[in-house]
Protein backbone atom coordinates (compact mmCIF):
# COMPACT_ATOMS: atom_id res chain seq x y z
CA UNK A 1 0.00 0.00 0.00
CA UNK A 2 1.11 3.36 -1.09
CA UNK A 3 2.31 5.73 1.92
CA UNK A 4 -0.43 8.36 0.36
CA UNK A 5 -3.49 5.97 0.03
CA UNK A 6 -2.31 4.94 3.86
CA UNK A 7 -2.38 9.20 4.65
CA UNK A 8 -5.62 9.32 3.09
CA UNK A 9 -7.18 6.16 4.77
CA UNK A 10 -5.90 7.49 8.58
CA UNK A 11 -7.76 10.90 7.58
CA UNK A 12 -10.55 9.17 7.05
CA UNK A 13 -10.76 7.24 9.26
CA UNK A 14 -9.40 10.24 12.13
CA UNK A 15 -12.22 12.44 10.67
CA UNK A 16 -15.26 9.67 10.99
CA UNK A 17 -14.22 9.36 14.47
CA UNK A 18 -14.15 13.34 15.48
CA UNK A 19 -17.68 13.61 13.37
CA UNK A 20 -18.82 10.71 15.59
CA UNK A 21 -17.57 12.22 18.87
CA UNK A 22 -18.88 15.55 18.13
CA UNK A 23 -22.18 14.18 16.83
CA UNK A 24 -22.44 12.54 20.53
CA UNK A 25 -21.26 15.64 22.63
CA UNK A 26 -24.10 17.49 20.55
CA UNK A 27 -26.75 15.16 20.87
CA UNK A 28 -25.55 15.43 25.05
CA UNK A 29 -25.47 19.16 24.87
CA UNK A 30 -29.40 19.88 23.00
CA UNK A 31 -30.47 16.89 24.24
CA UNK A 32 -30.52 19.02 28.55
CA UNK A 33 -29.21 22.56 27.26
CA UNK A 34 -30.38 23.64 30.58
CA UNK A 35 -28.19 20.67 32.52
CA UNK A 36 -25.82 21.38 29.65
CA UNK A 37 -25.59 25.41 30.88
CA UNK A 38 -25.39 24.56 34.36
CA UNK A 39 -22.68 22.17 33.81
CA UNK A 40 -21.12 25.51 31.79
CA UNK A 41 -21.75 28.01 34.69
CA UNK A 42 -20.01 25.49 37.01
CA UNK A 43 -16.63 25.79 34.84
CA UNK A 44 -16.72 28.94 36.33
CA UNK A 45 -14.35 30.01 33.32
CA UNK A 46 -16.66 32.03 31.36
CA UNK A 47 -18.91 35.22 33.25
CA UNK A 48 -22.19 34.23 34.33
CA UNK A 49 -23.85 36.39 32.05
CA UNK A 50 -22.42 35.44 28.88
CA UNK A 51 -23.27 31.77 30.07
CA UNK A 52 -26.54 31.43 27.66
CA UNK A 53 -24.64 32.74 24.70
CA UNK A 54 -21.81 30.17 24.69
CA UNK A 55 -23.78 27.67 25.70
CA UNK A 56 -25.37 28.39 21.99
CA UNK A 57 -22.26 29.28 20.43
CA UNK A 58 -20.27 26.13 21.24
CA UNK A 59 -23.06 23.73 19.83
CA UNK A 60 -23.39 25.69 17.08
CA UNK A 61 -19.33 26.00 16.60
CA UNK A 62 -19.60 22.23 17.06
CA UNK A 63 -22.49 21.76 14.33
CA UNK A 64 -19.62 23.53 11.43
CA UNK A 65 -17.12 21.13 12.72
CA UNK A 66 -19.11 18.67 11.81
CA UNK A 67 -19.97 19.42 8.51
CA UNK A 68 -16.86 20.19 7.60
CA UNK A 69 -15.14 17.17 8.60
CA UNK A 70 -17.95 15.10 6.94
CA UNK A 71 -17.66 16.85 3.18
CA UNK A 72 -15.11 14.71 1.30
CA UNK A 73 -12.96 17.74 0.44
CA UNK A 74 -9.41 18.70 1.26
CA UNK A 75 -10.06 22.30 2.20
CA UNK A 76 -13.17 21.57 4.19
CA UNK A 77 -11.87 19.10 6.29
CA UNK A 78 -8.40 21.53 7.35
CA UNK A 79 -11.00 23.59 8.33
CA UNK A 80 -13.29 21.27 10.45
CA UNK A 81 -9.83 19.87 11.47
CA UNK A 82 -8.66 23.20 12.61
CA UNK A 83 -12.03 23.81 14.42
CA UNK A 84 -12.80 20.55 15.90
CA UNK A 85 -8.60 21.30 17.33
CA UNK A 86 -9.39 24.34 18.69
CA UNK A 87 -12.65 23.43 20.23
CA UNK A 88 -11.17 20.24 21.65
CA UNK A 89 -8.26 21.98 23.20
CA UNK A 90 -10.13 24.71 24.67
CA UNK A 91 -12.49 21.61 26.61
CA UNK A 92 -8.49 20.63 27.88
CA UNK A 93 -7.76 23.78 29.07
CA UNK A 94 -10.86 24.33 31.20
CA UNK A 95 -10.71 21.09 32.34
CA UNK A 96 -7.06 21.32 33.52
CA UNK A 97 -8.02 24.68 35.22
CA UNK A 98 -10.90 23.00 37.23
CA UNK A 99 -8.61 20.05 38.22
CA UNK A 100 -5.79 22.35 39.39
CA UNK A 101 -8.40 24.89 41.35
CA UNK A 102 -9.45 21.59 42.89
CA UNK A 103 -12.77 21.71 41.60
CA UNK A 104 -12.97 17.88 40.80
CA UNK A 105 -17.00 17.62 41.41
CA UNK A 106 -18.15 18.92 38.47
CA UNK A 107 -19.72 17.77 35.59
CA UNK A 108 -18.20 17.51 32.76
CA UNK A 109 -20.78 18.06 30.26
CA UNK A 110 -18.95 16.25 27.15
CA UNK A 111 -21.68 13.47 26.15
CA UNK A 112 -21.66 10.39 28.25
CA UNK A 113 -18.93 10.25 31.51
CA UNK A 114 -20.80 12.62 34.16
CA UNK A 115 -19.81 12.82 37.71
CA UNK A 116 -16.36 14.40 37.84
CA UNK A 117 -13.54 15.63 35.71
CA UNK A 118 -9.75 14.24 36.48
CA UNK A 119 -6.80 14.06 34.07
CA UNK A 120 -8.47 11.34 32.07
CA UNK A 121 -10.79 13.45 30.48
CA UNK A 122 -7.80 16.14 29.47
CA UNK A 123 -5.66 12.91 27.88
CA UNK A 124 -8.98 11.99 26.43
CA UNK A 125 -9.03 15.23 24.54
CA UNK A 126 -5.27 15.06 24.07
CA UNK A 127 -5.75 11.61 22.32
CA UNK A 128 -8.72 13.50 20.17
CA UNK A 129 -6.52 16.95 19.15
CA UNK A 130 -4.25 13.88 17.90
CA UNK A 131 -6.83 12.35 15.38
CA UNK A 132 -7.54 16.43 14.35
CA UNK A 133 -3.77 16.07 12.93
CA UNK A 134 -3.96 12.88 11.49
CA UNK A 135 -7.28 14.35 9.56
CA UNK A 136 -5.78 17.84 8.51
CA UNK A 137 -2.43 15.97 7.24
CA UNK A 138 -3.84 13.07 4.94
CA UNK A 139 -5.89 13.80 1.89
CA UNK A 140 -9.67 14.03 1.60
CA UNK A 141 -10.18 12.48 -1.88
CA UNK A 142 -11.95 8.67 -2.11
CA UNK A 143 -10.37 6.35 -0.83
CA UNK A 144 -9.23 3.52 -3.78
CA UNK A 145 -11.11 0.45 -4.27
CA UNK A 146 -14.06 -1.70 -2.43
CA UNK A 147 -11.15 -3.07 -0.29
CA UNK A 148 -9.72 -0.34 1.20
CA UNK A 149 -13.14 1.32 1.71
CA UNK A 150 -14.25 -1.89 3.73
CA UNK A 151 -10.89 -1.67 5.77
CA UNK A 152 -11.53 2.08 6.67
CA UNK A 153 -15.24 0.82 8.06
CA UNK A 154 -13.98 -1.70 10.21
CA UNK A 155 -11.49 -0.06 11.71
CA UNK A 156 -13.67 3.29 12.19
CA UNK A 157 -16.42 0.91 14.02
CA UNK A 158 -13.65 -0.72 16.19
CA UNK A 159 -11.68 2.31 17.45
CA UNK A 160 -15.26 4.02 18.05
CA UNK A 161 -16.11 1.38 20.57
CA UNK A 162 -12.97 1.35 22.14
CA UNK A 163 -13.58 5.50 22.27
CA UNK A 164 -17.23 4.66 24.07
CA UNK A 165 -15.69 1.65 26.18
CA UNK A 166 -13.18 4.35 27.20
CA UNK A 167 -15.72 7.12 28.38
CA UNK A 168 -17.86 5.06 30.20
CA UNK A 169 -15.40 3.44 32.38
CA UNK A 170 -14.19 7.59 32.57
CA UNK A 171 -17.77 7.54 33.56
CA UNK A 172 -17.74 4.27 35.97
CA UNK A 173 -14.66 5.19 37.82
CA UNK A 174 -16.70 8.79 38.51
CA UNK A 175 -19.53 7.05 39.89
CA UNK A 176 -17.47 4.48 41.68
CA UNK A 177 -15.42 7.69 43.05
CA UNK A 178 -18.82 9.63 43.94
CA UNK A 179 -19.80 6.87 46.32
CA UNK A 180 -17.10 5.81 47.92
CA UNK A 181 -17.85 6.24 51.93
CA UNK A 182 -14.95 8.01 53.26
CA UNK A 183 -16.32 7.08 56.66
CA UNK A 184 -16.65 10.38 58.22
CA UNK B 1 -9.99 -14.53 -1.94
CA UNK B 2 -6.27 -15.05 -0.42
CA UNK B 3 -5.78 -16.63 3.11
CA UNK B 4 -5.02 -13.22 4.40
CA UNK B 5 -7.71 -11.56 3.30
CA UNK B 6 -10.16 -13.92 5.00
CA UNK B 7 -8.08 -14.38 8.34
CA UNK B 8 -8.49 -10.52 8.31
CA UNK B 9 -11.91 -10.39 7.79
CA UNK B 10 -12.48 -13.13 10.35
CA UNK B 11 -10.28 -11.32 12.81
CA UNK B 12 -12.18 -7.73 12.44
CA UNK B 13 -15.27 -9.21 13.19
CA UNK B 14 -14.12 -10.79 16.06
CA UNK B 15 -12.34 -7.52 17.70
CA UNK B 16 -15.38 -6.01 16.62
CA UNK B 17 -17.70 -8.41 18.40
CA UNK B 18 -15.37 -8.56 21.64
CA UNK B 19 -15.59 -4.75 21.55
CA UNK B 20 -19.29 -4.83 21.64
CA UNK B 21 -19.49 -7.46 24.44
CA UNK B 22 -17.05 -4.96 26.55
CA UNK B 23 -19.09 -1.74 26.25
CA UNK B 24 -22.22 -3.46 26.94
CA UNK B 25 -20.29 -5.08 30.17
CA UNK B 26 -19.19 -1.22 31.13
CA UNK B 27 -22.46 0.00 30.42
CA UNK B 28 -24.34 -2.71 32.68
CA UNK B 29 -21.37 -1.72 35.66
CA UNK B 30 -22.31 2.32 35.11
CA UNK B 31 -26.27 0.92 34.93
CA UNK B 32 -25.23 -0.76 38.33
CA UNK B 33 -24.02 2.14 39.94
CA UNK B 34 -26.92 4.31 39.14
CA UNK B 35 -28.94 1.92 40.63
CA UNK B 36 -27.33 1.15 43.51
CA UNK B 37 -27.12 5.02 44.57
CA UNK B 38 -31.10 5.32 44.57
CA UNK B 39 -31.54 3.02 47.02
CA UNK B 40 -31.29 5.51 49.69
CA UNK B 41 -29.45 8.19 51.44
CA UNK B 42 -25.96 7.90 52.05
CA UNK B 43 -25.85 8.01 56.09
CA UNK B 44 -22.81 8.70 57.67
CA UNK B 45 -22.32 8.03 61.48
CA UNK B 46 -21.11 10.96 62.51
CA UNK B 47 -23.60 13.58 63.99
CA UNK B 48 -26.68 13.17 65.58
CA UNK B 49 -28.15 9.56 65.15
CA UNK B 50 -31.75 8.83 63.84
CA UNK B 51 -34.37 9.09 66.55
CA UNK B 52 -32.23 11.46 68.91
CA UNK B 53 -33.04 14.75 69.66
CA UNK B 54 -32.14 17.50 67.03
CA UNK B 55 -29.44 20.14 68.08
CA UNK B 56 -31.45 23.42 68.92
CA UNK B 57 -30.57 26.70 66.80
CA UNK B 58 -32.25 30.32 66.62
CA UNK B 59 -30.92 31.46 63.36
CA UNK B 60 -31.83 34.48 61.31
CA UNK B 61 -32.68 33.89 57.78
CA UNK B 62 -30.34 36.19 55.92
CA UNK B 63 -32.87 37.11 53.35
CA UNK B 64 -36.17 37.54 55.03
CA UNK B 65 -34.05 38.28 58.54
CA UNK B 66 -37.08 36.19 60.51
CA UNK B 67 -35.69 33.93 63.35
CA UNK B 68 -35.50 30.03 62.38
CA UNK B 69 -36.07 27.68 65.12
CA UNK B 70 -34.18 24.54 63.97
CA UNK B 71 -34.84 21.50 66.14
CA UNK B 72 -37.15 21.06 69.20
CA UNK B 73 -40.45 21.28 68.80
CA UNK B 74 -41.88 23.07 67.11
CA UNK B 75 -45.14 21.74 65.37
CA UNK B 76 -44.02 21.03 61.92
CA UNK B 77 -41.54 19.02 60.13
CA UNK B 78 -38.29 20.62 59.20
CA UNK B 79 -36.41 19.10 56.07
CA UNK B 80 -32.51 20.65 56.69
CA UNK B 81 -31.03 21.27 53.40
CA UNK B 82 -27.46 21.77 53.41
CA UNK B 83 -26.11 23.32 50.34
CA UNK B 84 -23.40 25.68 48.66
CA UNK B 85 -23.17 27.89 45.28
CA UNK B 86 -20.31 26.03 44.24
CA UNK B 87 -22.10 22.41 44.37
CA UNK B 88 -23.22 21.46 41.16
CA UNK B 89 -25.58 18.65 42.44
CA UNK B 90 -27.02 21.11 44.85
CA UNK B 91 -28.03 23.00 42.12
CA UNK B 92 -29.38 20.41 40.20
CA UNK B 93 -31.37 19.13 42.76
CA UNK B 94 -33.38 22.36 43.49
CA UNK B 95 -36.05 21.96 41.44
CA UNK B 96 -36.72 18.89 43.00
CA UNK B 97 -37.16 20.56 46.27
CA UNK B 98 -39.11 23.30 45.21
CA UNK B 99 -41.53 20.72 43.78
CA UNK B 100 -41.30 18.70 47.49
CA UNK B 101 -42.06 21.54 49.65
CA UNK B 102 -45.17 23.17 47.42
CA UNK B 103 -46.54 19.47 47.53
CA UNK B 104 -46.01 18.84 51.08
CA UNK B 105 -46.30 22.14 52.25
CA UNK B 106 -48.89 20.89 55.20
CA UNK B 107 -46.78 19.43 57.20
CA UNK B 108 -43.07 20.03 56.21
CA UNK B 109 -40.63 23.39 56.45
CA UNK B 110 -37.80 23.75 54.17
CA UNK B 111 -35.08 25.24 55.28
CA UNK B 112 -31.55 26.09 53.12
CA UNK B 113 -28.50 25.96 55.09
CA UNK B 114 -24.72 26.39 54.36
CA UNK B 115 -22.47 28.86 55.52
CA UNK B 116 -20.08 31.68 53.86
CA UNK B 117 -20.37 35.20 52.68
CA UNK B 118 -23.47 36.65 53.06
CA UNK B 119 -23.62 38.65 49.87
CA UNK B 120 -22.84 35.71 47.57
CA UNK B 121 -25.41 33.66 49.60
CA UNK B 122 -27.93 36.40 48.51
CA UNK B 123 -27.06 36.54 45.18
CA UNK B 124 -27.07 33.30 44.66
CA UNK B 125 -30.73 32.79 46.41
CA UNK B 126 -32.20 35.30 43.84
CA UNK B 127 -30.67 33.59 40.83
CA UNK B 128 -31.95 30.42 42.14
CA UNK B 129 -35.05 31.69 42.92
CA UNK B 130 -34.81 30.62 46.60
CA UNK B 131 -35.80 33.62 48.33
CA UNK B 132 -39.50 32.46 49.55
CA UNK B 133 -37.58 29.76 51.44
CA UNK B 134 -35.43 30.53 55.25
CA UNK B 135 -32.04 30.50 54.22
CA UNK B 136 -29.59 30.17 57.32
CA UNK B 137 -25.55 30.97 57.42
CA UNK B 138 -23.87 29.44 59.96
CA UNK B 139 -21.09 27.09 60.48
CA UNK B 140 -22.11 25.68 63.85
CA UNK B 141 -25.20 24.33 62.20
CA UNK B 142 -23.15 22.57 59.83
CA UNK B 143 -21.02 20.98 62.15
CA UNK B 144 -23.51 20.27 64.65
CA UNK B 145 -24.83 18.02 62.03
CA UNK B 146 -21.44 16.75 60.58
CA UNK B 147 -21.86 17.81 57.27
CA UNK B 148 -18.92 16.57 55.19
CA UNK B 149 -20.04 16.82 52.10
CA UNK B 150 -22.89 18.62 49.94
CA UNK B 151 -25.70 18.17 49.48
CA UNK B 152 -26.61 16.82 52.76
CA UNK B 153 -30.12 16.96 53.78
CA UNK B 154 -31.93 16.03 57.50
CA UNK B 155 -35.75 15.33 58.09
CA UNK B 156 -36.16 16.77 61.71
CA UNK B 157 -39.92 15.48 62.93
CA UNK B 158 -41.93 18.12 64.81
CA UNK B 159 -41.04 16.51 68.24
CA UNK B 160 -37.66 17.99 67.30
CA UNK B 161 -36.16 14.28 66.84
CA UNK B 162 -33.78 13.32 64.07
CA UNK B 163 -36.31 11.10 61.50
CA UNK B 164 -33.52 10.82 58.83
CA UNK B 165 -30.79 12.31 57.22
CA UNK B 166 -27.82 11.64 54.60
CA UNK B 167 -26.27 12.72 51.87
CA UNK B 168 -28.79 12.95 49.02
CA UNK B 169 -27.81 13.19 45.10
CA UNK B 170 -30.85 12.92 43.17
CA UNK B 171 -34.91 12.55 43.45
CA UNK B 172 -34.98 9.07 45.00
CA UNK B 173 -32.45 10.22 47.72
CA UNK B 174 -34.38 12.75 48.97
CA UNK B 175 -37.32 10.69 48.93
CA UNK B 176 -35.77 8.09 50.74
CA UNK B 177 -35.67 10.50 53.85
CA UNK B 178 -39.53 10.43 53.88
CA UNK B 179 -40.18 6.89 53.25
CA UNK B 180 -37.66 6.18 56.09
CA UNK B 181 -40.08 8.62 58.15
CA UNK B 182 -43.35 6.80 56.99
CA UNK B 183 -42.22 3.37 57.76
CA UNK B 184 -40.09 4.52 60.71
CA UNK B 185 -36.99 3.02 59.93
CA UNK B 186 -33.70 5.00 59.14
CA UNK B 187 -32.39 3.10 56.63
CA UNK B 188 -32.77 0.37 53.66
CA UNK B 189 -30.25 -2.09 56.09
CA UNK B 190 -32.32 -1.98 59.17
CA UNK B 191 -35.74 -1.99 56.91
CA UNK B 192 -34.45 -5.10 55.42
CA UNK B 193 -33.61 -6.59 58.99
CA UNK B 194 -37.04 -6.09 59.79
CA UNK B 195 -38.84 -7.68 56.97
CA UNK B 196 -36.51 -10.62 56.09
CA UNK B 197 -34.47 -11.23 59.64
CA UNK B 198 -32.60 -13.72 58.51
CA UNK B 199 -30.71 -12.10 55.74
Amino acid sequence: MAGQDFSAMASWIAAALLCLSFIRALLHKLGDGLAFRADLANYRIVPERWVPLVAMLLPALEGVAVVALALPLPSTRRVGSVLAACLLAVYALAIAVNLWRGRVAIDCGCGGGGQGISWLHVARNGLLLGLCALAAAGEAGPLPGVASVFVAVACVGVLWLLLLVFDQLLGNHGHAVATTYNGL
Amino acid sequence: MNLLTIAVTVLFAAVLGLMIVVWALSRQIGILFERVSPLGALVTDAGPEVGAAAPTFELASIISGRLEKIGGRTGHSTLLFFLSPTCPVCKKLLPVLRHIEADERGWLRLVLASDGDADEHRRYAQAQRLTGYPYLLSAELGMAFRVSRLPFAVLIGEDGRVQAKGLVNNREQIESLFNAKELGVSSVQQYLERTHPSV
